[in-house]
This record gives C-alpha cells, sequence and structure tokens, in this order.
C-alpha cells in the first residue's frame, strides 16, 4: 500500500446560492496518476480552484502528506508544492522563455540586477528534465508552436520541485508526436514519486495511462477505482447519470443542390484556388492536422483574413465584398474555435450574447432605433429552453460563469436565433464533455434539417465520421481527399490524406 | 434583508454624491441657500454634456480629447457670429445660425475623429489628441487671442433664466444626458456600443460592425461638445479659447468616478452625470471655503482616487461572488 500524497474529505464550495461542490472525497497517491473525469460544469475547475488557493473552500478537510492543508493564495498552493498546469497556457508571449519560467521571482544581486547567467544555467536544466532541450532559454514565447509551449508550462509547474502536480487538459492543442512527448514527461514525473491529477475529455488517454480514475458529477465524486477495473462504458455512464446508447444523433433529412460555394480562393503564401462546394442541408466536414490551414480557410471565406482572389457564392449570387458584415446579411455564420476571445462577450449576460446577432430583428416595430426588451427576453428564454442551456437566469447570469459546453451553446445559440443558411463550425465541441457534444451534434443535426449548408471543421475523425454527410481531408492549404459517407468512411483512408497522401 | 440587498447594489457613485451633498450642507456655511444651488447646477451644465459625449467613446475603449479644445472652439466661432459687434449685427438671423454653425463644428469634428480612427486604425488617443491641438490652434487663429463679446440679448436672456430654480441651460444638460441615456440602454446602436467595447473582435464576426459603431460615437461626442459650446457661451456670454483648457481631468473624473470601465463596455450615462455632479459640488464647496485653487485641484484628484479604488473593490467583489 503506498502512502497517500493527497486526500480530500467531504469538500463544498457555493457561490451565492449555487453549489457547486457538494462531496469532493479524493485520495491521491504518491507516485500515482489520478485522472479525472466529468462533464463540463462538474465542478473541476472550482475544485482545482479551492486546491490552488483561489478559492476558499466553505466545509471539509485537506490533508497534504498527512497534516492539514488551507492555502490562502495561490502563493500558498505553490510553497506546499502543489502546481498547476492549465488548459489555457498562462504565458507571456512577448517574452522569452526563461523570463517566463523566473517571472515571480527572478535571482538578483546585491544591487537589484537579473542575473541572467543563472537564470539561463537554471532553464536549461530544468528543460532538459522534462526532455525539452530543443528549446532555447532564449526564445520568445510568440514563436513556440503550441506543443512546446506546452512543454514550457509544464517546465515552469517544476520550477519550485513540485510534489503534487495538476494538469488540467493539456491535451487540447497538441499534435499525437507532443501528445506522446507529454504522457513521457508525465511517466517520468511519475517515477520520480511526483503524485499526477490528469483532468482530460478525452477517455482513451485517461484510460491507457492512469493508474486510477475519479469521475466527478455535479460536485460529487461519483466513483474512484483503480483504472485496471475501470470499463468505458461505466465510467461514461457515471460521467453523465444516464445511458449514452448512441454517441451521434441520427436524423432524417433530405439533400438538395449545391446552394454554397467558394471558388478559387487565394490567399497570398498560404491557399492557391481552393474551392468547395455544399449541398443544402448537407454537413460537409473538414479534417486537417494541425496548421494544415482548415481554420484559415473557413476565416478566410468569412472575411476574417484577406482573401486575394477568389468567389464566396451563396444560392448563385457572389457575396461581395466577403466582410464579415456582409457574409452574416448574406445568410453565413462562424462559429470559432475560441468562443471565449471571439464568441462571447464574458462579462455581458447570455440575453446580450444571444441576441447580439440578431439584434436588428429585435428593434421595437418597424422602428429604426429603439429595441424592444420584451422580444429579446422571449427569444433568449426560447433559445435557452431550446439548447438546454443551464442557467439560473439568463437575463443575470453573464456568459463567464457558465461552464465551456454551456457556453458553446451560447454562442450556437446566437446564431441559431438569427436563423443563418450557411454554417461555418471550427471545432465547435473544442473543450465540451460527452453529454454537452452529443447535445451540440443535436444541434448541428436541426441545422441541416432545416435546410442550412454546414461546414464543419475538427480534430476529431470520429466526430466527422458520426455527424457529416462528406469529409474533406486538408493537407498543406489544399484539399488532398474526399470520402462520402457510408461508402468509404475509414479512420485510416482520412489519416492517410491528412499527411499528404495522394488524391 | 431584500432591502438591505438593493441599498448594497446601488452604484457607489450615488453614495458619494449624498454624502457629500449633506455633508456640505450640514457643515459649509452658505452653501445651503437657493443661489448656490443654481449657480452650482448652472456651473455642472458644461461638464454634464461634454461629459456624456466622451462617455460613448470610452465606452467602447477610445477616449476623446477633443471636446474640450472644441468647447472653446465653438464659443469664440458661434460668439462672433451672433456678436453685436458682428457682420450681421446681433440679429435673429444671426443667432440661429451661431447656433447651428457651432452645433455643425462639433459634428464636423466628430465625423473628422471618427473618421480617422476607424478607417486608418489610429488610436483614438493619438488622433483626438492631434485634433484637439489643430482645433485649439484654430480658436486662436480666428480670435488673435481675444474673446468675443458682445451677445444678443434674447441669447443673454436663455444664459441666465430659468423656470422655478430650474435653470434653462440645466434644462439643456439634463436633455443631453436623457437622450444618452436613451441612446445607450435602449437604442441598437447603445447595444452595439457596449458589444464592441466588451470585446471587438467577437462583435465582428457577430454581425455587429465595429468601424461604424466608433464611428458614431465619436461624432456623437463631437456634437454634445457643439451643444456644451453653447451653453458655455450662454452661461459666460463671451467666447474665449481658454474655455475648458483645464477641463478634460474633470471630464474623465467624472466618467471614472462613475464607474466607467477605461477597458470599455462597462458604464452608465446616469452615474457620469453623478460623477459630473460630485466633481462641480467639490469644486464649489471648496470655492466657497475659500481654499485656494492649487489645493482644490489636489483634494479633487485624491477624492476620485479614492472614489475609484472603493467602485473598483465593489466590482471585484461582484465579479468574485
Amino acid at each position: 500500500m503506498s502512502e497517500i500524497a493527497l486526500e480530500l474529505k467531504h469538500i463544498t464550495k457555493s457561490f451565492g446560492e449555487v453549489q457547486v461542490l457538494k462531496d469532493i472525497t479524493l485520495t491521491l497517491k504518491k507516485g500515482h496518476i489520478l485522472g479525472l473525469v466529468g462533464e463540463n460544469g462538474a465542478g473541476k475547475s472550482t475544485m482545482m480552484n479551492v486546491l490552488g488557493g483561489i478559492y476558499q473552500r466553505n466545509g471539509g478537510e485537506i490533508f497534504l502528506n498527512g497534516t492539514e492543508y488551507r492555502p490562502a493564495s495561490p502563493k500558498d498552493a505553490g510553497a506546499a508544492g502543489i502546481a498547476f498546469v492549465q488548459q489555457e497556457l498562462n504565458l507571456f508571449t512577448n517574452l522569452s522563455v526563461t523570463e517566463n519560467l523566473f517571472i515571480t521571482d527572478m535571482p538578483r544581486n546585491k544591487l537589484g540586477i537579473v542575473n541572467k547567467r543563472e537564470m539561463r544555467r537554471t532553464v536549461e536544466e530544468k528543460l532538459k528534465e522534462v526532455g525539452a532541450e530543443e528549446i532555447s532559454p532564449d526564445t520568445i514565447i510568440a514563436s513556440l508552436p503550441m506543443g512546446q509551449r506546452q512543454l514550457v508550462e509544464i517546465t515552469k509547474s517544476i520550477m519550485a520541485d513540485a510534489k503534487i502536480i495538476i494538469f488540467d487538459e493539456p491535451t487540447t492543442s497538441l499534435s499525437n508526436a507532443e501528445k506522446e512527448k507529454l504522457f513521457g514527461i508525465i511517466n517520468k514525473m511519475k517515477e520520480q514519486g511526483k503524485s499526477i491529477i490528469f483532468i482530460s475529455h478525452i477517455l482513451e488517454d485517461v484510460f491507457a495511462r492512469t493508474d486510477e480514475i475519479a469521475v466527478l458529477r455535479d460536485g460529487e465524486i461519483i466513483s474512484q477505482r483503480k483504472t485496471s477495473e475501470a470499463d468505458a462504458a461505466t465510467i461514461i455512464k457515471e460521467m453523465v447519470g444516464r445511458e449514452l446508447t448512441n454517441i451521434y444523433p441520427t436524423c432524417e433529412k433530405t439533400i438538395g443542390e449545391v446552394v454554397f460555394e467558394t471558388k478559387d480562393i487565394c490567399q497570398e503564401g498560404r491557399f492557391d484556388k481552393v474551392s468547395l462546394r455544399v449541398r443544402e442541408g448537407e454537413i460537409v466536414g473538414i479534417f486537417g492536422l494541425m496548421g494544415a490551414g482548415r481554420t484559415e480557410y473557413l476565416r478566410c471565406i468569412f472575411g476574417l483574413d484577406p482573401m486575394s482572389s477568389g468567389e464566396v457564392i451563396y444560392r448563385g449570387k457572389q457575396i461581395q465584398p466577403v466582410e464579415p458584415e456582409n457574409c452574416i446579411k448574406n445568410g453565413m455564420a462562424l462559429i470559432t474555435e475560441n468562443r471565449r476571445e471571439e464568441g462571447l462577450l464574458l462579462p455581458k449576460t447570455l440575453r446580450e450574447n444571444i441576441v447580439l446577432s440578431s439584434l436588428k430583428a429585435h428593434r421595437k416595430g418597424n422602428g429604426r432605433f429603439f429595441m424592444n426588451a420584451g422580444k429579446e427576453r422571449e427569444s433568449t428564454a426560447k433559445m435557452t429552453e431550446d439548447l438546454r442551456i443551464k442557467t439560473f437566469d439568463p437575463n443575470e447570469q453573464t456568459a463567464g460563469t457558465l461552464s465551456g459546453g454551456n457556453q458553446q451553446k451560447v454562442v450556437f445559440a446566437k446564431w441559431v436565433l438569427s436563423d443563418p443558411k450557411v454554417f461555418l463550425l471550427d471545432e465547435p465541441t473544442k473543450g465540451v464533455d460527452v453529454g454537452a457534444k452529443y447535445e451540440i451534434y443535436t444541434i448541428i443535426q436541426d441545422l441541416a434539417k432545416q435546410n442550412s449548408a454546414v461546414i464543419m471543421v475538427s480534430s476529431e475523425v470520429e466526430e466527422l465520421m458520426g455527424v457529416c454527410d462528406r469529409i474533406l481531408v486538408m493537407n498543406n492549404n489544399r484539399f488532398t481527399g474526399e470520402l462520402t459517407k457510408n461508402e468509404d468512411y475509414s479512420a485510416e483512408e482520412i489519416m492517410k490524406y491528412a499527411v499528404g497522401g495522394a488524391m | 434583508m431584500n432591502t438591505l440587498k438593493k441599498l448594497k447594489s446601488i452604484d457607489a457613485i450615488y453614495w458619494f454624491v449624498a454624502v457629500f451633498f449633506i455633508a456640505a450642507l450640514v457643515f459649509v456655511p452658505g452653501f445651503a441657500n437657493l443661489a448656490a444651488l443654481e449657480r452650482l447646477l448652472s456651473q455642472g451644465c458644461v461638464l454634464i454634456i461634454l461629459a456624456c459625449g466622451v462617455h460613448l467613446t470610452v465606452l467602447n475603449g477610445g477616449v476623446d480629447f477633443t471636446s474640450t479644445a472644441l468647447l472653446a472652439l465653438t464659443t469664440v466661432v458661434g460668439g462672433s457670429i451672433m456678436s453685436t459687434k458682428g457682420p450681421l449685427g446681433g440679429s435673429a438671423g444671426a443667432l440661429i445660425l451661431g447656433l447651428l454653425v457651432m452645433v455643425l463644428l462639433g459634428l464636423g469634428f466628430g465625423i473628422i475623429n471618427g473618421f480617422s480612427i476607424t478607417t486608418f486604425k489610429m488610436p483614438s488617443f493619438i488622433v483626438t489628441m492631434a485634433t484637439q491641438m489643430i482645433v485649439n490652434g484654430l480658436a486662436v487663429v480666428y480670435t488673435g487671442g481675444s474673446s468675443v463679446t458682445g451677445m444678443p440679448s434674447a441669447f443673454a436672456k436663455f444664459g441666465k433664466g430659468s423656470i422655478f430654480i430650474f435653470p434653462y441651460l440645466l434644462i439643456v444638460a439634463v436633455g443631453v444626458a436623457l437622450v444618452m441615456h436613451i441612446i445607450t440602454t435602449k437604442t441598437l446602436f447603445g447595444r452595439q456600443l457596449y458589444a464592441v467595447g466588451t470585446n471587438h473582435k467577437a462583435a465582428l464576426i457577430s454581425g455587429v460592425s465595429p468601424r461604424k459603431t466608433i464611428f458614431k460615437a465619436y461624432v456623437l461626442s463631437g456634437v454634445c461638445a457643439g451643444i456644451a459650446g453653447i451653453v458655455m457661451l450662454a452661461y459666460m456670454q463671451s467666447g474665449s479659447v481658454n474655455y475648458g483648457a483645464t477641463m478634460f481631468n474633470d471630464i474623465m473624473g467624472s466618467i471614472i468616478v462613475g464607474g466607467t470601465s477605461p477597458a470599455g463596455g462597462r458604464g452608465k450615462i446616469a452615474n457620469t452625470v453623478m460623477g459630473a455632479l460630485l466633481i462641480n459640488m467639490i469644486d464649489s464647496v471648496l470655492n466657497i471655503l475659500g481654499i485656494p485653487y492649487y489645493f482644490i485641484t489636489l483634494i479633487k484628484g485624491l477624492i476620485i482616487l479614492v472614489a475609484a479604488s472603493i467602485d473598483l473593490i465593489r466590482m471585484d467583489r461582484k465579479v468574485a461572488r
């Protein structure tokens, strides 16, 4: 029986009248990797924030190596040897690797001048420790790819010699090779006797890499068991609290004529005559590995990034100029992959977010100027109900306080309300849990059923195969393959095109 | 319990104004008479109108330095047109033309600001600072530095007259504030303004044009400066290039004390009006007490600092909850 590194007993936490954590009881053994899974909004972030000293718990006890632990600030948590590797990287992109790693406490001489040489030496050592010696300590973060930034973030966590390291969705923006490397590092940490909590939505990873799995649902730990004794069906059932028979919803719909077309799209230094056609009611998936140009393509045809030449055509009519406002006027909608930065007004209420792209339709009578608050409330109520957005009051609650899945639903609600006919979706289920994913797939299917044309970019092959009628594969800024549903869907085939196989 | 909650949810600025007002009534002899109050309200009018205009540009994360210079320019140009010493001899036509030109001047420079900021993507800070200098220069060139006098009697009546204790000028200021309040809270443009100020990118992707929205904010701010010029001219009965020279701090003070976020997206017109009243009360109380000018600015600065930090602390608590 190995020693216990961290023990949480009946932790509770409320915000106002909302109890977010009801009963968190969890043990982390020394030198173990504990996988923590749960739907978005289950309380994972709150639990981590309690551990990290950002929030104060209302009740319960935490023991760290057998002694009571009550952090009053993130600094306390750091001093106690608990480190966090966040989902959203907390690096200063304008500073160098070294500066980032020493940002809280730079070694200084008597005059208060920073000792660069010493910093550099330590950083080199630490980078080597996580197997990232190819990163130069002087590199500016902005010039590093996502995977390497993640490594820097991890290095940051071991700077203070942490005993317990908590990884919060560390793999969302990593390529497969980078992911392998990350798991290598995690294992190495484990061998050094460090204890790890690994939070992830990707069950496959959790099963392959952890010693134990704990399931969190609605602020309660439902189960904690050895990974070897767990099976996926049980875990998923515990996560959502209900049985998921179908991962992907099916629906009856008819696919019509080609309604949306992008013709010979060119962008300086990226796209050279890249075309695409989508039929009415059709869901077209675009798959590609990181950097294949998928996101850039969507942004280009929506007018967010410049287009040097090419045509965007809806129902035979060319959309001109290709600018967001005009694209939207012509029935297009774009849901970007980063909802917090580009999708939502975080400090504003759900209502303000939901009516944002159909403000003009919510004006009073036939007037030009005045808003109709009653109509806004009506639409908001309908959308929160239709899309099952969890909120105590959409007129009061701000978007920033929602969980990831619910935030994404708000972004969808905004567009469903304004009723566009061409949907461009970029990673619509990124950072969203299983239950909410199913609901988002249903929303997408409904859009197609109502004769919208949908283009959906995703990094998950399975998701595309489950939802799309046709999949286009992108590699190096051009389409290298096309597969039609039921006939030739195969993950291997898609991957072959994605890595540059012949058309 | 419920009333307590309601009291707690009242924005800090109302407490500051109430506390300061009551303290002044009790402790400052000479503050509690109608003439003083009337004077206080009249003096506050120009600040209220200017602050309301600049408020719109702060809401979208910018700032408008031009407004104080526009105040001066409009008083000298408008004043010279309607002056009895002018070529039109102070006729009724001259009066109307003068008023019109003042508003149009504000509108014109608002358009120049809005156009430069949105078309060339220049920071509002730089653009409006430059136009402020240009407008100031124009005013000096136009007058040669001397002030403009000889306002027609009808205009003098407008400046001094009142209904009960409500001066005409105050009615204009309240009217402007009311219109701005309605624009920000009830109209399509208002919603677009908050959206753009909160998240420029999200607004753009949602079909709200940041370009058009920002442009309109600067145009409205310019128009407000023109109207403020009219009120200033009516109150002082003379136009001068020196008007507004030290007023910018008061404008930003009103807006910030009112709890408007300089980063954009958050703030209420009503609170900015309260902020302007607070700053004016501070001014007049310190004046009545005979405190020298340099002390007044020092004390005002301290009060703004304290009020703004109290507001921010309250805001943080709200967010944390």
